[in-house]
């Protein structure tokens, strides 16, 4: 059925641009025939003479031209302004009457007035979030948070740059990066903020630590929103009927997750889930900001899931906690060399040596610790083959110990490390199931012990 | 939709201010007479018409009957100009001087520009055009270097 045109309203809200906000009202405006050209061009003609009072503003009165790039962003802030201003009417309609009937100069104080409004709530909130800040190691949280968002209020200058907003806003919130900008994403930023915060610092904070380990022991480097894993985990806990204070999944409770999710539609996840969100607000874990804030981002929480079940792919999202502290750790120093003149003699020999064979069996006879076998394996000039040969003959804690030094993301450059790098590759390659997997977790314990 | 295109600041410099440049320049002619030197309208248009293709080649916008007056009045009593060269000089100094605006980075006004105009081209540049951009160029190397404008010296380097 077609939906009846409201004749005092036609001026569709979906249609008006978030950023270019009276831009786009002007359009629709002249599309309903509420502005005519005649008005688009006295707007317009209004609109250029508050910029060059604006541009004068600007260079102090000391400059007449200023270069089109400038001139340009002060237009933009000045747009920007005004929309704010416009998007305070009670309607799009009562918004195109002000464009007809006040000075573009009024509607610009105005905005002006609503955005020194608006910076103050924003500090509030602001204040109110570090007062009550989560206890997370993660560097991007806090740098975020409180030193970025006290570096834009310094910088915010909504006469020349109100649509900017001059800081990075490192730190990811669930609902993704706001659309908008100026004093209008601060204050969306921080509104996202203060839905997850009010949530996570509901739980300890070294349960958070914990189940954040479970993704990635170095979390606290990587710009990741720490709310998703927490709200996930917790509603994955009260879905296997589980007390969710304690973010503890276990490999199990995935695994029943995932059975309980797959096949079922997008409408069924979502009816789970807020079945979920009651559960933990039976348990006082919901707060009423989050319980909104999960409500307005369903479609996202819904896709996560839908998509996690299809790909099998739950153990990323509802994370078991990993415990650090309680793992062994493995430690190994680069002392008890051999003395300078003992190894130059073995270099020498080396060097003089032809077979391949009697290297490598020297090397094990003499090389007593690892700065050694690693200063050996650049000095001594091997070639590949003698190099695979090494590797192989090497015992398996130290060909760990070696596989350790080259984290996989991060290639050698030198061409005898790339070259030592293939060989324990192509022994990784050999060992068995039982052995990789002792190797590898061998291996991120002495990556994490670095 | 492209939402700039009906914002786009490219039709300022002709559009609006055209007439004003104009009337501004036929203005001088009233103090300049007794110099010798006066301007048609056919000149006067000509003038405007360099103004915005110098603002537009340097990427710059001007509100307002811009600074061609302010440069008129600045060099009407050069003792190397006379009504053969007056036009051809004017035309020169525009160009110069929004130049200049753009490589000192905005960093001096107008009216001290063109001072510095003056002083250079009846001074040290004695009358030449080739001159006074070189010496242009030197106070934007000088300005560059974060240096006052007032300690710019304009004999020698």
């Amino acid at each position: 059925m077609s939906q009846a045109i409201d004749t005092l309203h036609p001026i569709d809200r979906m249609k008006l641009h978030p950023v270019h906000y009276v831009e786009s009202l002007i359009d629709q405006a002249m599309t309903w025939g509420l502005l005519s050209e005649s008005d688009s061009t006295i707007i317009q003609a209004d609109l250029l003479e508050l910029l060059a009072g604006q541009c004068d503003k600007w260079s102090s009165g000391e400059s007449s031209s200023l270069p089109t790039e400038k001139a340009q962003d002060i237009l933009t802030s000045i747009l920007f302004v005004v929309g704010i201003k416009l998007k305070n009417c009670s309607s799009p309609e009562y918004a195109v009457g002000l464009l007809k009937s006040e000075k573009m100069e009024a509607l610009f104080e105005e905005g002006l007035r609503i955005i020194r409004r608006k910076k103050a709530v924003s500090g509030h909130i602001q204040n109110k979030i570090v007062r009550k800040m989560l206890d997370t190691p993660n560097e991007f949280y806090r740098s975020t948070i409180a030193d970025g968002i006290n570096g834009f209020f310094k910088l915010y200058n909504p006469q020349f740059t109100a649509h900017e907003i001059h800081i990075t806003a490192d730190y990811p919130t669930f609902a993704g990066r706001p659309e908008s900008q100026g004093i209008e994403f601060i204050e969306d930023y921080l509104c996202c903020i203060e839905a997850e915060n009010d949530f996570c610092t509901g739980f300890q904070a070294q349960d958070i630590h914990h189940l954040m380990c479970g993704l990635a022991w170095d979390y606290t480097r990587i710009p990741m929103n720490i709310f998703e894993y927490v709200m996930l985990s917790a509603l994955g806990l009260a879905l296997v009927k589980r007390n969710p204070a304690g973010l503890n999944l276990t490999n199990e409770n995935v695994g029943e997750l995932y059975r309980f999710f797959s096949n079922k539609s997008g409408e069924e996840i979502s009816k789970c889930l807020e079945e979920g969100i009651l559960a933990l607000k039976q348990c006082g874990l919901m707060p009423k900001t989050t319980e909104l804030y999960l409500h307005a981002n369903m479609e996202k929480l819904v896709s996560i899931i839908a998509n996690g079940a299809e790909m099998n792919t739950f153990y990323k999202h509802f994370l078991v906690p990993s415990y650090p502290e309680l793992e062994t750790k493995i430690t190994f120093d680069y002392s008890s060399q051999m003395d300078n003149n003992k190894y130059r003699k073995l270099v020498k020999q080396l060097l003089q040596m032809e077979r391949g064979e009697d290297k490598i069996s020297l090397i094990l006879q003499q090389i007593n610790s690892l700065a050694d076998l690693m200063d050996i394996i650049s000095d001594a000039e091997l070639s590949e083959e003698e190099l695979n040969l090494l590797v192989n003959m090497l015992p398996l804690s130290i060909f760990t110990l070696l596989l350790s030094q080259y984290p996989e993301e991060d290639l050698p450059e030198r061409e005898r490390e790339q070259m030592l790098y293939r060989g324990l590759s192509k022994r990784k390659e050999r060992l068995t199931d039982v052995e990789k997997n002792a190797v590898n977790q061998a291996v991120k314990k002495l990556q994490k012990s670095k | 939709m492209d939402y700039n295109k009906g914002f786009s600041l490219t039709s300022v410099n002709a559009a609006l201010t055209d007439g004003k440049v104009i009337d501004s320049i036929l203005q001088c002619n009233e103090d300049t007479a007794e110099y010798g030197l006066v301007l048609s309208e056919q000149q006067a248009l000509a003038l405007a018409q360099t103004r915005n293709t110098s603002l537009k080649s340097n990427k710059r916008v001007e509100f307002g009957k811009g600074v061609v007056d302010k440069l008129i009045m600045a060099i009407c009593d050069s003792p190397y100009i006379n009504q053969d060269n007056y036009e051809e000089t004017l035309h020169d100094l525009i160009e110069t001087f929004y130049n200049t605006k753009n490589n000192t980075w905005d960093r001096v006004s107008d009216d001290d520009l063109i001072a510095f105009i003056k002083k250079a081209f009846n001074g040290c540049c004695h009358g030449s055009m080739e001159l006074l951009m070189e010496k242009s160029m030197e106070l934007a190397g000088h300005i560059r270097c974060n240096r006052r404008f007032e300690d710019f010296k304009y004999e020698g380097k």
